[in-house]
């Protein structure tokens, strides 16, 4: 099925394993791999070269995951809801140069972390509002 | 933080951030953002001080702060994005104050500040508003 750009595999059971079948896919311009259990199988997924959109959503990605993520820079749309993702590697997917679409929706990201470029600008002036 | 890092992402524009912990200082950080016309930061932490950051974002034309602790400060500098279509403050607290702030605001199409405590007087200043397409003011919790 070499001519396939959208392929959409949904609330599957892909699971890691499956993830190595997928990245043999080249041609995949759009992908959906909601709800299918995948926490390490993402480092597959990014050798695939044409990938433009990724849906992530409800697996169980960490901050390894978003990392390798991160090396993908044609990705343009990327929906990483409802994984767990925290404030450590999440950093990383500024990288992606080429992002105009990004859901890190029901994560564990908060407000800042120590290397956040602000940590030694001071205070934020507010004027007299507060 | 992931928010602070985001200001190097020089084509994002949108941005959803909702169900997370960011709080006044996160969106510090998301408001250096260059670009971003539709942010989502429902269910967050963020507060009348986070507010201001965000309405320093003039590209925005949909904007979600659900579920947040916005009052009616908050919604006093939100009232001053006037490139805003879609605008959801619901189960903040912005009053009926922070509901004549918003009423003031102009091109608004889709409008939720439903539990917010706004009142009548809160009603009456929203129901003036010309342009609304959309509009919720339920007293009544909604997924």
């Amino acid at each position: 099925m070499n001519g396939i750009e959208t392929l959409n595999l949904s609330s599957n059971q892909i699971r890691d394993t499956g993830t190595f079948h997928i990245s043999r896919m080249k041609g995949i311009k759009n992908l959906n791999l909601q709800s299918n259990e995948i926490r390490n199988g993402v480092n597959l997924v990014s050798h695939m070269p044409k990938l433009t959109s990724e849906n992530l959503d409800s697996n169980g990605i960490g901050d390894d995951d978003a990392t390798i993520l991160a090396q993908i820079q044609e990705i343009t749309n990327l929906n990483l809801r409802s994984n767990q993702i925290g404030n450590t590697r999440a950093q990383h997917l500024s990288s992606m140069m080429g992002l105009t679409s990004l859901n890190l929706s029901s994560n564990h990201i908060r407000h800042a972390g120590a290397s956040a470029p602000f940590e030694s600008a001071g205070s934020y002036d507010l004027g007299s509002q507060f | 933080m992931v928010a602070s890092e985001m200001t190097q992402m020089p084509k994002i524009t949108n941005l959803n951030l909702r169900s997370n912990q960011i709080t006044d200082k996160g969106a510090r950080y998301i408001s250096e953002i260059a670009g971003i016309t539709d942010l989502n930061l429902a269910d967050n932490a963020i507060t009348n001080e986070g507010a201001l950051y965000i309405s320093r974002m003039l590209g925005i034309t949909n904007l979600n702060l659900r579920f947040n602790v916005i009052r009616t400060t908050g919604a006093a500098y939100i009232s001053q994005m006037q490139g805003i279509k879609n605008l959801n403050l619901q189960s903040n607290r912005i009053g009926e104050d922070g509901a004549r702030y918003i009423s003031e605001m102009r091109g608004i199409r889709s409008l939720d500040i439903g539990l917010n405590q706004i009142g009548a007087i809160g009603a009456k200043h929203i129901a003036q508003m010309q342009g609304i397409e959309n509009l919720d003011l339920a007293d009544k919790y909604q997924m």
